[in-house]
This record gives C-alpha cells, sequence and structure tokens, in this order.
C-alpha cells in the first residue's frame, strides 16, 4: 500500500501579508500596552520618567496596602451585586416585554435610555439626587415618613448607593441582550408545554432559562468584566468616599499613578486586577461547563432508565 | 494573472501605509504656525501663532474674558484648556516631564513655583520684566512667592489667603447675641480663636436665624477629597503649629526637614475639623471649593471659610441671597501654639494668628518648551495689566483675588462694574491685614508640594470619614511626607524650604 506523504501546505504569504496590517495595529494597541504594563510595574516609574527595576516590590508592597485591599473588597462587592441584580431586572424586564404586543417600541427606548445616558451625566445625575440637603430622593422618603439614610455621607449607604446608580446604569444593558436571546427562542417547545397545561413558572423554569443558558453565560461574563472596571460611577458620586468607604481599584490605580505619578505601582494594580478578573471568568466558564456535563449525564441516565 | 493583481494590490497597500506613516502629526491643539512673515509693516504682532494656556477649572473665566481682546490687538490665537482643579498639578507635571509641550503657558499655584523651576519645566522671566510697568504695586508677600533663587519665574495673577466669612443677619442680632452670651458666656461676635469659631457654629445650628422657614446651619467648609480640602484644614493647623517668631516651623523642622504634620499642633486642628462635620449639612463632606461657594451664597450658613471668592459671589445678585449680609473675619487663632522645637504647648495671652496664603495665589508661567514666548510673555502681561488685573479681581467666577496695592482701594470697588456694597471696606482689610501680618504663612514651595498635599488628602478624608482616628492619619501623612522628603532628596528639599523662610542654609 502507497502511504502518500502529507502535501507540503504551501506558505500562502499574500494573505498574511494583507492582514498584516490589522494584526499589527492589533499588537500595537493590545498586547505592546499589556506587555508595557506588566514592565512598568516590576519597575519603580515616576511620571516624570525617572525609572529603576525593583522587581516584585511594588506587587509584595500592594499587599500591605490598606487601601488596595480595601479597593479589591469593593470591586467584589459591586460585581455581585451588582451582576447579580442587573442580570434579574433584566430577566423580568425581558420577560413581562416578551409578553407586550402594544406599545413595545416605546417602552424598549424607556428602557434602555439609562445604558445611553454619557456616564458623566449619569454620575451627577445621582449625585443631585442623593444629596440630603436638595435632592428628590430623601425628600420623597421624608414625606412618606421615612428615615433617609446619608446616601453619600456614611461608608455603607455610600457602597449601596453606587451599586444602585450601577443597576439603573446597566440594567438595560442586560435587559437588551435577554431580550434578543428570549426572541431568537424556537416556538414550538413553547406552544407544545401550553398545549400541555404546563404552568408559567414550569415553563419557565424547564424551557425557558435553560435554553437562555448561553446568553445568560455571554451576558454575565460580558458584564462582569465591565463591572470589575468601575470608575466613572464611583469617581463622580462618591470619589471614592466617604474617606476609601467606596474606592475602587480602577479608581485607586488612577490617584496614584495620573496624581501622584506612581506609575509603576499603578500599573501593578492593574496586572493585579486583570488576573483577578481572569481567573473569576475560568472559574465561572469551567462550572458552566461542569453544570452542562452533569446535566447531560442526567439526561442520558434518565433515557436510558 | 490573479497573483500579479494580487502583490500589486499587496504593495500598494504598503506603500500606502509607508506614507500615512512617515507623514507629520498634526496636533490639533498645538498648532504653532512658523513665525510671521515678516513684512515692512506687520499689522499684528503675533499673526498666525497660536498659545495653549492650562488653566485650572476654578481661574478659567479669569483668563478667557480677555482672550477676544488679546487676539484682536495681537492677531494671535489663545487656546485654552481648562483642567479640572484637583487634576492640575499631575496633568502639568505629566506634560512638562514628558518634554511633550502640550502647554505653552501655565497657569497654577505658586506654591508649585520651585518645584517646577528647579526642574527646568519653566523659563525664567527675568529678561521681560523690565517691560513691566506695574511691578511695585505687587504686594511684597506675592513678589516672594515668585523668586528661586533670585530669578522671577511667572507672572501673578491672584493674591490668596484663606480667611472667615459671617453672617451679619445672625452674628448681629441682638436677639441672639443675648442667647449667645447666656449659653457660653461672652459675646457674641466674629471668632477670634478656633473654640470660638465652634461655640458660634453650634449656636446657629438647627434653627431658623434667618427667618426663611428652614432651619439653617453654623457654618459651612469644603471638606470633601480630591479638591481644596487640605488647604482649608492647613488653614487651621496653622493657628496650632505656626509658632509666631519660629520661620518655618509649619511644615517641617527647618533644621531636620522631619514632617510636623503629625505634630499635636495638626491633631488638634484635625479633631476641629472632625467636630465641625455636625454643624453643617451631611453633604458638607463632599463639597469642595466651587460647592461650598455656590451653597454659602445661597443662604443659611452663619460662618463660612474660603478663599477670597466667596466675597465676591456674594454679589453676584444671579447667585447670592446674601449681599449686603455678610462680614469678614480674619481666619481664627489660637490662644495656645505648640512649639515644636520644646515639644509643648505654649500659652499666649493674647490670640496668635498664622493667616495662611494658601495655594499661593494663580501665577502664569511660560514653558520651557514654548516656541514662542514672546507672545506667551505678552499674553500673560496683557491679563496682568493694572486695569485688567482690576477688572478681574472684581468679576465674579474669575477666582482672581487681590494681590496689587491699587485693587485696595474700596471706593474703585464700589464703583466698578459690579457694584460692590459697603462690606468691601472689611472685606479688603481682612485680607491686607492677613498678607502683611508678621506670622503669615505661606503654603510649601517645595519641589513635589503637589504630591505631599496629595498625601495629607487621602489621609484626612478617611480622618473625617470616621475610618482612622486624627492621630493615625495624620501619623501616616507625616510618614508618607517623609518619604516623599527622602526620595527627592533631603538636602536638595531643605536647602528650598529653608530659603523660602530666609533661613541660613
Amino acid at each position: 500500500m502507497i502511504i502518500s506523504k502529507p502535501k507540503k501546505t504551501k506558505i500562502e504569504w499574500t494573505k498574511h501579508l494583507l492582514i498584516s496590517p490589522a494584526l499589527l495595529f492589533f499588537v500595537a494597541l493590545t498586547i505592546f500596552p499589556l506587555l508595557f504594563t506588566l514592565f512598568l510595574s516590576l519597575n519603580f516609574w515616576a511620571v516624570s520618567g525617572e525609572h529603576h527595576w525593583i522587581g516584585l516590590g511594588n506587587y509584595i508592597k500592594l499587599f500591605q496596602d490598606s487601601i488596595f485591599l480595601t479597593s479589591l473588597r469593593n470591586e467584589f462587592i459591586f460585581v455581585i451585586f451588582g451582576v447579580l441584580f442587573e442580570y434579574i431586572f433584566g430577566l423580568l424586564l425581558a420577560l413581562v416585554l416578551n409578553q407586550l404586543t402594544r406599545g413595545l417600541r416605546l417602552i424598549r427606548l424607556a428602557v434602555i435610555l439609562p445604558f445611553a445616558a454619557t456616564p458623566a451625566v449619569v454620575g451627577c445625575i445621582w449625585k443631585m439626587l442623593f444629596d440630603q440637603s436638595y435632592g428628590p430622593i430623601p425628600d420623597l422618603l421624608h414625606k412618606v415618613g421615612l428615615t433617609s439614610p446619608a446616601w453619600l455621607t456614611q461608608p455603607l449607604p455610600a457602597l449601596f448607593s453606587i451599586i444602585i446608580v450601577d443597576i439603573w446604569e446597566w440594567t438595560p444593558f442586560m435587559f437588551l441582550i435577554i431580550f434578543a436571546g428570549l426572541k431568537s427562542l424556537p416556538k414550538e417547545p413553547f406552544e407544545s408545554a401550553m398545549v400541555d397545561g404546563a404552568s408559567s413558572w414550569r415553563i419557565f423554569w424547564d424551557l425557558t432559562f435553560p435554553m437562555l443558558m448561553p446568553t445568560t453565560i455571554v451576558v454575565i461574563l460580558l458584564r462582569t468584566i465591565e463591572a470589575f472596571k468601575i470608575f466613572d460611577i464611583v469617581f463622580l458620586t462618591t470619589a471614592g468616599g466617604p474617606g476609601i468607604a467606596t474606592i475602587s481599584t480602577t479608581l485607586y490605580a488612577y490617584d496614584l499613578g495620573l496624581r501622584t505619578g506612581n506609575l509603576g505601582y499603578a500599573a501593578a494594580m492593574s496586572i493585579i486586577l486583570l488576573i483577578i478578573v481572569v481567573l473569576i471568568l475560568n472559574v465561572f466558564l469551567k462550572t458552566i461547563e461542569w453544570v452542562r456535563r452533569r446535566s447531560v449525564l442526567q439526561k442520558r441516565e434518565e433515557a436510558l432508565k | 494573472m490573479k497573483k500579479i493583481l494580487l502583490w500589486v494590490g499587496v504593495l500598494t497597500l504598503g506603500l500606502g501605509l509607508l506614507i500615512t506613516g512617515c507623514a507629520q502629526p498634526s496636533t490639533p491643539t498645538q498648532t504653532i504656525s512658523a513665525s510671521p512673515t515678516p513684512s515692512a509693516t506687520p499689522a499684528k504682532p503675533f499673526e498666525g501663532v497660536n498659545i495653549t494656556v492650562a488653566v485650572g477649572s476654578f481661574m478659567a473665566p479669569g483668563v478667557k474674558m480677555f482672550v477676544p481682546e488679546w487676539e484682536a490687538k495681537t492677531g494671535g490665537k489663545i487656546t485654552v484648556v481648562e483642567i479640572p482643579f484637583g487634576d492640575l498639578y499631575s496633568k502639568l507635571l505629566t506634560s512638562f516631564s514628558s518634554g511633550a509641550g502640550t502647554y505653552d503657558v501655565a497657569i497654577y499655584a505658586a506654591n508649585w513655583i520651585p518645584d517646577f523651576a528647579e526642574a527646568g519645566y519653566i523659563m525664567s522671566l527675568e529678561k521681560y520684566y523690565p517691560q513691566k510697568d506695574n511691578w511695585n504695586d505687587v504686594l511684597p508677600v506675592m513678589q516672594k512667592a515668585m523668586y528661586v533663587k533670585g530669578q522671577r519665574y511667572s507672572i501673578p495673577m491672584d493674591g490668596d489667603i484663606i480667611f472667615g466669612y459671617y453672617r451679619k443677619d445672625a452674628l448681629e442680632n441682638p436677639e441672639y447675641q443675648t442667647k449667645f452670651k447666656e449659653k457660653y458666656g461672652y459675646d457674641l461676635a466674629p471668632p477670634k480663636t478656633w473654640e470660638e469659631y465652634h461655640d458660634i457654629a453650634e449656636f446657629f445650628t438647627g434653627w431658623d436665624w434667618d427667618k426663611d422657614g428652614k432651619p439653617d446651619w453654623g457654618c459651612l467648609e469644603a471638606l470633601g477629597p480630591h479638591d481644596v480640602g487640605p488647604y482649608i484644614f492647613l488653614t487651621r493647623a496653622a493657628a496650632y503649629s505656626a509658632y509666631p517668631g519660629k520661620p518655618g516651623s509649619f511644615f517641617f523642622d527647618p533644621d531636620t526637614m522631619k514632617a510636623q504634620a503629625a505634630n499635636p499642633g495638626f491633631v488638634k486642628a484635625l479633631q476641629d475639623w472632625i467636630d465641625i462635620k455636625k454643624f453643617g449639612p451631611p453633604e458638607m463632606v463632599t463639597y469642595g471649593g466651587g460647592d461650598m461657594r455656590g451653597n454659602f451664597v445661597a443662604g443659611n450658613f452663619a460662618l463660612g471659610i474660603d478663599w477670597a471668592d466667596v466675597g465676591i459671589m456674594s454679589q453676584d445678585p444671579e447667585k447670592s441671597t446674601i449681599k449686603g449680609k455678610i462680614g469678614y473675619f480674619l481666619a481664627p487663632g489660637s490662644n495656645d501654639v505648640y512649639n515644636y522645637t520644646t515639644g509643648q504647648w505654649d500659652h499666649f495671652d493674647g490670640v496668635q494668628y498664622a493667616p495662611y496664603l494658601g495655594w499661593g495665589g494663580w501665577h502664569a508661567s511660560i514653558a520651557s518648551t514654548c516656541k514662542h514666548p514672546d507672545a506667551a510673555w505678552d499674553f500673560i502681561n496683557f491679563i496682568d495689566t493694572t486695569e485688567n488685573a482690576f477688572k478681574a479681581v472684581t468679576t465674579p467666577g474669575t477666582a482672581r483675588n487681590p494681590y496689587r496695592y491699587s485693587q485696595f482701594v474700596p471706593d474703585r470697588w464700589k464703583t466698578s462694574a459690579v457694584k460692590y456694597d459697603d462690606s468691601v471696606d472689611q472685606y479688603l482689610e481682612v485680607q491686607k491685614e492677613g498678607m502683611t501680618h508678621p506670622n503669615a504663612q505661606y503654603d510649601l514651595r517645595i519641589p513635589k508640594a503637589g504630591r505631599y498635599i496629595d498625601a495629607l488628602d487621602k489621609y484626612l478624608s478617611q480622618a473625617i470619614a470616621g475610618q482612622m482616628s486624627p492621630e493615625d492619619a495624620l501619623k501616616a501623612a507625616a510618614q508618607e511626607w517623609d518619604k516623599i522628603t527622602q526620595e527627592v532628596g533631603l538636602d536638595s528639599q531643605k536647602a528650598v524650604y529653608r530659603s523660602n523662610y530666609g533661613l541660613a542654609p
């Protein structure tokens, strides 16, 4: 038997050359800044240009920096509560609007307006809304006989104020993607379920939610990555205060890097945040994959029975 | 054939990219044209010259108001880049140190002049000063702030001193005076000490003393982070720490450069500052200078601490409800001052004042990278002519406060475009008294001054929020100050610091 040698694949240089500008652009704007940030993080590097190698010095200092550790804690609080409630509200909105037949366009526009607003405007508006002396929210709470918390001037209320603003701004994003996902689901399983007399809850739990899983994964992934980068809302509403109660890692990096001029230290902070985000996303994806495999195995076992 | 066409396409694309990459970039913010083409009789001296001016947000109106006239007169073009107050130091430092030459003129705090001058970021203006015909009109305390090693590096735009404001309808009300005396045992009057300030603020908190139907507050100050907070705090700290007759005792020990930020005087000042939170609105802990000014002139506060801006804004009928109701007082002092040499508090029979020239005043310098220094000088000199300077300091919202003898004439203010009321006499008197006081304290004027203030700001905000005790917060700030001093160079910092106070090296 003649076994023919595998054909040598000719390198098609013209195709490589044609995509090279885009690749160079990508390297210049993505890979190079990342590698340079990593290099910066291993140096003492002042904004004046003065620098010298310190190895892991910045990283060691970071984990002894109480403000950095506080900012990491705040990041997790913002992400966990923010993403969770944004998903829940986004899903609810999508489910409700999916049932509507009239006025959908107008309602959908109203729902996505917060997402369309400039972050700077969002921050300023909510700072005014929460103002204890002049803001309508405390005023409304007083009128209905409730005590208004010190929204922006006490640590715990300030944290939740940031989360509220974040939920207000980003729920429309969740809604848009989940709504698109809902619209793309096949109608037949739902029609069969209704014919069989399944309740709304059963339809949601057994059909809608599992079928929306790919959309859910995508939207939570995207939003989690974005949520870790929270900056504008914190900067404009509380500036990280009171004290450091609401400081985010990105705001602290900005303060240290661009205000104090300690670029190396700020770069180390950015790298740590990047590693954390990548780890969390990996764990999330692996968990989803594990859940999916278990679900498939369970269904096979049930089918065999 | 196809392959040949493909190769032609690739080569064309590559050539195109190469040509684009080699082309000179045009930078919209720095379209500095070539020097004006000489002609027999140039109509305008700086035709085609573009000058980029970087200025802190508060001061921007005080620059922009003169741009059209200068441009019409000279043919030059001014691009004003407004930088948020809290970011001004870092933005200027980044621009200067990178050598990017983004700005031709920088308008910033006088206390940063030594920093920028020592680093070679700004040029000496000595060669231009013979052209200046109104130099002697500048108050000596402002003149001194401009010199670095005998050379002037800036033109003054503003005189800064932080002092106090009070509502006359509160403190001069006979009924309130009687009640105050019953409660505190002394006469109600503008406070001379910070203890009196505390008492008056407490007295006027929580009731409707201005009869507008809403409860009012005792005081209003800018306690917010990333803004003017540190300067307002240092106004208090100076009273307890700037020992009379010991120049240089305020920020550092002038012999060792050990930071004084954690001494008992500073700690007492911070405790005082935290105590007054309850006499102002809850949002006061987030207020910057702009918030403080806008709210104070809207009414509801018996006392306030700020630069001279509140006084000018109070005259603006669109923003102010307190025109004619406002009085002024020198920043309170103390009968007890901390002596850093003995480590003890010293008691004085009379109140010891230490008026604080926070920020040092806005000054304009020309960047070393400026390609048209003559035009730049012409512009900054233009906005400091005697007439223009007076116009600026009497216009609300320019952040320019009096700094020339000719500006301390009350009658000129009463007949200016903004008709000041009679309180302008006291307004100007308090400022002049502070600026000429024998124990007046300059702001910190050593290299990296901005970093020291930022470090202080970071820990002040945590103490105000209750996350650190005043002692711990100031200890951390002092440690960071010492670290910055070591980083920059103890000997060089000490030399500059001592020279600022006229101390032998």
